[in-house]
């Protein structure tokens, strides 16, 4: 079967001052309808601008894609027509952002937005549509929906707020769904309602996710497919048990050994030393060449690609090609 | 240039002279305590009659001194506010708070500056706690005029000797804050408050904006910092995992009230308190599930309308027609270090 979504080598730059600046480099990857996938990388890493890319939201004065594809059940998300890809933004790819309260309208009531998404697509129908606003408030578990969807964002509490936000991205019943650091503003308590809500809507509605978070945890917990970004570029690529019991990639390694976990305290922690570089920086060779205690000559020198180690993992490293550890397939 | 340095080096001595007159005070080492809260509250009042936010009600923990304590719990349970009377950004509505076994919340003017002296505090957001139109010379600079400690001379000396304790080449105390890294910031955020030789530093939240690399350096600055000075810290987090790596002592929060507050081990391994167990039970741990997940309904209640009964019980799972009814349950000592507030333990 065709997978859903399917990435092919894609690049995005931004223009500034200084020139072109490349922020996504040479990305590949697959999702399959109802499939739920984590994307975790440091600030900077590229994450949220891949994203944007998916939906056809980069700043249309600044950002642009050099190279690559954007398969979204066959089309080229890149090459289509604006119009086009405005209707099938929000009707089969939806966003859902970190804070709910800078998506929101503040001065529109809960209700009104979310009647707005219908309207939107074509929907007339006053009552039609705030019944189903109700509807989809009660869905994704907001008590006493009549009267929340009748008050302002402001009067709700983080964790409503985002619940509403996931209201608006589902209305339309969307294949993908990509949530862009979502719990990350929410405390744990929180958190782990908004992980369940999401799990249990995807399962649900057979909709596939993209789960952005620097927390490697909430990812672990979420998500079967894990995708690691460093400084713009995916360097691994693998199911979320292998991730911490076999991390590939030696900063996949070293990003885990710097998360204190419950039952380590007294043991020092390790940390990454030197900072990633800036994205705009030209390397030759691997891009965490510079802080891994692994590198050798060749890593500086040569630059790895994204190769399939086994099913299931990915790995951008010279070294991990050839340790023998894990067979390469090409 | 030696013959200049030692002077220097001999100047940065006189800095230090005044730390060992202050601290004769200071009594025996180890087990002491240097903090002790004794049923501390802070209401906030807001429009209306009679409407208060109870932020903080009948807070008591203590701090041994060169350890590190712990404040835990979600937003809006007081933590910040607790930290803020400790070091006198707020008068408390009630309780007493000793610090080295004297009394603070009566202290005024000279008192009060001596206090401040010994008790820094580091917050948050690095950037938004720094000046961005002061360098970072002038930054570690000015705890040092505003107490007249050491000649010009010995406070430039001073601006290296903490760059060194902090990790930050000396070459950087020209440039200001948005030239740096977040963690960076925070590095010099730290000198700052290291820069009278404080007994203790107030830690709000310290890692909380920096990405899990750079979060892994700053926790491991601060234990080497604490081993190297001696230092006490009062650690407020909402991260469990970074609190249970750094803390000796931890108290949990909920709605102003500590719920349950231990050693180390007692919270995190003997935790009793339901609120406690759902909360490390959130927590989504990279290895794998940690146990069965216990997820709560609701929300946290707000601290202006607090529920009838035990404060906890509108989204406690245990929850019995005693926790609904009765007054909030007081903390009930289990062994020498745990105590817990729940009716039903």
């Amino acid at each position: 079967m065709a997978p859903l979504l399917e990435v092919k080598n894609l690049s995005v730059s931004f223009r500034t001052e200084n020139g072109p600046v490349q922020v996504v480099r040479d990305v590949s990857f697959t999702l399959a309808a109802g499939e739920i996938a984590g994307l975790v990388g440091e600030s900077g890493s590229g994450k949220s601008v891949l994203s944007f890319a998916v939906m056809g939201l980069l700043p249309r004065d600044s950002g642009f894609i050099d190279s690559g594809e954007i398969l979204f059940g066959g089309r080229n998300l890149p090459a289509l027509p604006r119009r086009e890809m405005g209707r099938i933004r929000g009707r089969e790819i939806s966003m859902i952002f970190q804070e709910p309260m800078t998506s929101l309208n503040p001065v529109y009531t809960i209700g009104n937005q979310l009647d707005e998404v219908f309207v939107n697509h074509g929907q007339r129908g006053r009552s039609v549509n705030r019944k189903r606003s109700i509807e989809l408030l009660e869905r994704v578990g907001i008590p006493r929906a009549t009267e929340i969807a009748r008050s302002y964002p402001h009067q709700l509490s983080g964790g409503m707020r985002q619940r509403v936000m996931i209201a608006m991205a589902m209305a339309l019943s969307p294949k993908l769904l990509i949530a862009d650091e979502p719990t990350t503003a929410l405390d744990v308590t929180i958190q782990a309602q908004i992980l369940r809500l999401i799990e249990q809507l995807a399962r649900e509605n057979g909709m596939a996710v993209i789960f952005i978070s620097h927390n490697l945890g909430v990812v672990a917990r979420l998500c079967r497919k894990v995708m690691v970004m460093y400084s713009s570029q995916i360097v691994e690529i693998t199911g979320a048990e292998r991730l911490y019991q076999a991390p590939a990639h030696p900063y996949t390694k070293n990003l885990l050994e710097c998360i204190p976990q419950i039952g380590m305290s007294g043991r020092r922690l390790s940390s990454i030393e030197g900072a990633v570089p800036h994205p705009g920086d030209e390397i030759t060779g691997c891009r965490f060449a510079a802080r891994c205690g692994e590198a050798e000559a060749r890593c500086r020198a040569e630059a790895p690609e994204l190769r399939r180690l086994a099913d299931g993992l990915y790995c951008r490293c010279l070294k991990r090609e050839t340790s023998g550890e894990w067979r390469v397939e090409s | 240039m030696r013959s200049g340095e030692s002077e220097e080096e001999r100047g940065a001595g006189r800095v230090e002279s005044g730390r060992v007159e202050r601290d004769e005070v200071r009594v025996g080492s180890g087990k002491t305590l240097l903090l002790e809260v004794k049923d501390l509250t802070k209401h906030f009042p807001l429009p209306g009659r009679d409407r208060l936010l109870r932020a903080v009600n009948g807070v008591s923990f203590a701090v041994p001194q060169g350890l590190t304590f712990g404040l835990v719990g979600e937003s809006g349970c007081g933590k910040s506010t607790l930290a803020r009377l400790i070091v006198r950004l707020y008068k408390e509505t009630a309780g007493s708070i000793l610090f080295g076994g004297r009394e603070i919340t009566a202290l005024r003017r000279r008192g009060l500056r001596e206090f401040r002296r010994q008790a820094q505090m580091v917050f948050q957001d690095p950037y938004a706690s720094l000046n961005p139109r002061m360098t970072v010379r002038a930054t570690l600079i000015d705890p040092l005029r505003v107490y007249r400690v050491g000649t010009a001379r010995e406070q430039e000396k001073r601006v290296e000797e903490l760059l060194d304790l902090v990790g930050l080449d000396r070459r950087y105390a020209p440039r200001y804050p948005h030239e740096f890294s977040g963690g960076q910031r925070q590095r010099i955020g730290i000198a700052r408050a290291l820069a009278l030789n404080p007994r203790l530093i107030v830690l709000d939240e310290p890692v909380s904006a920096l990405d899990v690399s750079v979060q892994a350096q700053i926790l491991n600055l601060l234990a080497d910092l604490q081993q190297k000075l001696g230092l006490t810290y009062l650690f407020i987090s909402h991260d469990l995992s970074v609190v249970e790596y750094m803390c000796d002592h931890v108290a949990v929060m909920y709605l102003g009230r500590i719920a349950e507050k231990g050693a180390r081990a007692d919270i995190f391994q003997q935790r009793r308190h339901p609120y406690t167990q759902a909360l490390l039970s959130a927590v989504p741990a990279p290895g794998g599930a940690a146990g069965r997940q216990i997820i709560l309904g609701g929300d946290p209640p707000s601290p202006a309308d607090p529920p009838a009964g035990c404060y906890f019980n509108p989204r406690c799972p245990q929850a019995d027609t005693v926790c609904r009814w009765d007054p909030p349950p007081p903390l009930k000592a289990l062994s020498d270090t745990h105590a817990v507030a729940c009716h039903l333990v």
